[in-house]
């Protein structure tokens, strides 16, 4: 298994609700990479600000780590893992 | 599911289900200890789906944690993962995210503190006094196999419990759930369960110990109860006396959230032996630095300061000293821990891993001013250190720990990646 760090800012199509957020979708560079499963997620208060960690199956099969900061709102894809 | 506890031997004793748990536990004192099972490799399983079934170790060095498939093999905590790639190739040896295992572990200790108004937390385990609690929760067997579930539906994680009136036993109890079960001793019965347990399992019994007693041909805990306490005190001291009484099954230390921690240690190994005295120094602040801001995030000084290193060959050297005011104080610290640091620096070789480890706190008070000049002036660029120190700890709990780095920490910029808890380091010590 290999990990790859991306710690990049990425676009995020999610499903805020009940007071969870769910990544659905994301956009890395010009690809729209679709979420198929949240395999778990944790959240981090390190600080004041709380930042919520996914990690996603996408439709590859590749598995992301995604992180939201609630202090600004953004997302970033933090690494991915992959096979072999 | 079928019981994983059968020879009870007639006690009142049971497993799951706990539809058939029996009577109420009554005004009974009830201590439930939560075991996350396997816990950083049942974390790097629900991180990456595909490693589910398979073998993982996460460690550096030494195992720190093993799956149950690689515990299959006979792969435990200690094991050395040169052991582990030759007994097991197929094993997926990760060198963890200590953050990550934290918040999942707080999580957890969330749920169990929904149930428990006293909580008693380490690294993957935790005591929870249910005392008097069952007018609240009402069944207490069917409220602790309701948190288990919970746990499992809110984390993904497994834990194994332990139910009965001691912590000690409920300790005890735990291990024959393990994992994923959930076994109580009802009120009564300690005695006769504990007699049976090897004497390993005992509190207070260490490797040590344990070898002491096997060679006097004390292998259960019963056997212990033909010692007199005055001849157990002769060979272990004052411990002997308590060791007597849990002979019996009793054990009267109150389930407590620790006031104080015993020690705070931040650690890391390199990848490479380390020998640019430039690079030990800034890693030797960036350690004095994380384990003085969790003292000053604690409300505490240190009084005791250890450093210890392990050479590239192997060996290991400690040393030790007393730290006066402002222990806390990152500048205060590190240069005490780099004077410490010095005297260790006795051979011509690599260090593989460092470590610097703070004790005996109190809690922080106001400081005695200084009588003499010369005093006056240190005691006035300690105070500004201290300040600053309060102004960096502002701003990182606004914005998290990397969001500043400090003086020879600097240094590691270039050297080590980063994330949202500052240098990502290897075999980071989980230490609470």
């Amino acid at each position: 298994m290999r990990w790859e760090t991306l710690d990049e800012p990425i676009k995020v199509r999610a499903d805020f609700q009940g007071g969870d957020v769910s990544p659905l979708a994301f956009r890395r560079g010009p690809n729209r990479i679709r979420v198929v499963r949240v395999n778990t997620h944790w959240v981090d208060r390190d600080g004041r600000r709380a930042r919520y960690y996914f990690s996603v199956t996408a439709e590859s099969g590749d598995v992301y780590q995604l992180c939201f900061d609630a202090g600004d709102l953004t997302w970033r894809a933090e690494c991915v893992m992959y096979e072999g | 599911m079928e019981s994983r506890v059968r020879d009870v031997r007639g006690m009142t004793a049971g497993t799951e289900p706990y539809l058939s748990a029996g009577p109420r536990w009554g005004p009974h004192p009830a201590v439930l200890h939560l075991d996350i099972d396997a816990f950083f490799a049942s974390i790097e399983q629900l991180r990456q789906p595909a490693l589910k079934g398979r073998p993982v170790v996460v460690g550096s060095g030494v195992v720190a944690s093993a799956s149950y498939e690689a515990r299959a093999y006979g792969i435990r905590a200690g094991t050395t993962l040169s052991e582990v790639r030759r007994i097991c190739p197929e094993a997926v040896i990760l060198p963890g995210h200590a953050p990550t295992y934290r918040a999942f572990a707080e999580r957890v200790f969330d749920l169990a503190a929904e149930l428990a108004p006293n909580l008693e937390t380490f690294l993957d385990d935790a005591l929870l006094d249910l005392t008097g609690t069952e007018r609240v929760h009402g069944h207490l067997i069917r409220a602790a196999a309701e948190l288990r579930r919970r746990v499992r539906a809110e984390t993904g994680l497994s834990v194994s419990l332990g139910l009965a009136t001691n912590r000690m036993v409920a300790r005890m109890v735990t291990r024959l759930a393990k994992p994923g079960g959930f076994a109580w001793l009802r009120p009564g019965g300690e005695a006769t369960f504990v007699a049976r347990r090897p004497i390993e399992e005992l509190l207070g019994i260490g490797h040590a110990r344990a070898a002491l007693l096997r060679e006097m041909g004390v292998t259960r805990v019963e056997d212990l109860r033909g010692f007199p306490p005055a001849r157990l005190r002769e060979l272990f001291g004052e411990v002997g006396l308590l060791l007597a009484a849990r002979a019996w099954g009793r054990e009267t230390r109150a389930v407590a959230a620790a006031e104080l921690p015993g020690s705070i240690r931040r650690e890391t190994s390199f990848d490479e032996p380390e020998a640019d005295g430039a690079a030990l120094a800034a890693m030797l602040h960036y350690l004095s630095d994380r384990a003085a801001a969790q003292a000053r995030s604690l409300g505490i000084e240190p009084r005791g300061l250890r450093v210890h290193l392990r050479w590239a060959d192997g060996g290991a050297a400690a040393r030790q000293a007393t730290l006066g005011a402002r222990g806390a104080t990152t500048e205060v610290l590190f240069a005490a821990a780099r004077e410490v640091f010095r005297g260790l620096l006795v051979r011509r070789m690599g260090v593989r891993n460092l470590g610097v480890e703070i004790s005996r706190f109190h809690p922080v008070a106001d400081h005695q001013l200084a009588l003499f000049e010369a005093d006056a002036a240190g005691e006035a660029a300690a105070a500004r250190a201290g300040r600053l120190d309060h102004v960096v700890d502002d701003l990182r709990a606004q914005f998290g720990f990397r969001a500043l780095v400090r003086g020879r920490s600097l240094e590691l910029m270039d050297r080590l990646p980063s994330d949202a808890y500052g240098f990502v380091l290897r075999t980071p010590c989980l230490t609470r």
